[in-house]
């Protein structure tokens, strides 16, 4: 059993809701997100999405045809930059590793007819990374604020992609081979 | 008229962005980018009644434009802001 007496560096009060916790993030410069994350060769993948297009299915791709792939969380890690954390909170698949990987990068998927991958501008990365945080959090202009200065920090600093895609083994080698180049 | 006050200029990296606040979820995704000189009028208007003329005024004190060319600009920066319903 893995225990959390802390995530991203921050103490983490045992029980307490993961809502509650996101709020008491923020002002430190931290945040929980949806996300399905893998960790490939010392660095972390994120994938974001709506609920049900695709990202457990996406990263159990990843670790099916990308040698030297794991999972780190499959629904809800914590951001610190330039780090990815495990968290308690998994979702449907348990995976609680109390570790973090410097982020190589952030990835939206959306299911489309073929595979096909681009980076974002600072607004489409915006649109995209917004809607991957509690919607709660807006509700609060201080804590909105803090958010808003994270995305920012995050379209400053990492690259953000859209993978339009096929669940299948071509998808994530075009996710892979434009994130890391063609060196398997 | 006047700038409905739950709407925040936020710089995003290298953009300015008019962002929806104390909504939940996705609204805050309609996201509206400002340019220099939005962000300048936005400054000047966002908390206090204003009207076009004004805005027009604001122009032509900041820029080498004709009264004409400027209050064709007010007018289309404030409908653009109706049209959003950012101001009302």
């Amino acid at each position: 059993m893995v225990s959390f007496d802390s995530i991203a560096g921050i103490p983490y009060p045992p029980g307490m809701d993961w809502l509650d916790f996101n709020r008491l993030m923020l002002p430190q410069g931290a945040s929980l997100i949806h996300a399905s994350v893998v960790e490939h060769r010392g660095s972390a993948v994120l994938f974001l999405g709506e609920s049900g297009t695709g990202k457990s299915t996406h990263s159990r791709l990843w670790l099916r045809h990308i040698p030297a792939t794991s999972l780190l969380n499959d629904d809800c890690p914590a951001l610190r930059l330039p780090h990815v954390y495990g968290s308690p909170w998994s979702g449907k698949t348990p995976c609680y590793r109390n570790e973090h990987f410097p982020i190589k990068a952030f990835v939206r998927l959306s299911q489309a007819p073929a595979n096909h991958m681009r980076r974002l501008s600072t607004l489409e990365a915006f649109r995209a990374l917004q809607p991957s945080f509690a919607p709660e959090l807006a509700s609060d202009t201080d804590l909105c604020d803090h958010l808003v200065a994270l995305i920012s920090r995050i379209i400053e600093t990492l690259p953000v992609y859209h993978l339009a895609c096929l669940p299948n083994e071509e998808a994530a080698r075009l996710c892979h081979d434009t994130l890391y180049g063609n060196t398997q | 008229m006047k700038i409905d006050s739950l709407f925040k200029l936020r710089q995003v990296a290298d953009e300015w962005i008019l962002l929806l606040q104390g909504q939940a979820g996705g609204e805050m995704t309609r996201v509206i980018a400002f340019n220099e000189t939005s962000v300048m009028l936005w400054n000047e208007f966002h908390d206090r009644e204003f009207t076009t003329e004004e805005v027009r005024d604001c122009l032509l004190g900041q820029y080498e434009v004709s009264p004409e060319a400027a209050l064709r600009d007010a007018t289309s920066w404030v409908e653009t802001l109706k049209r959003y319903g950012v101001v009302r």
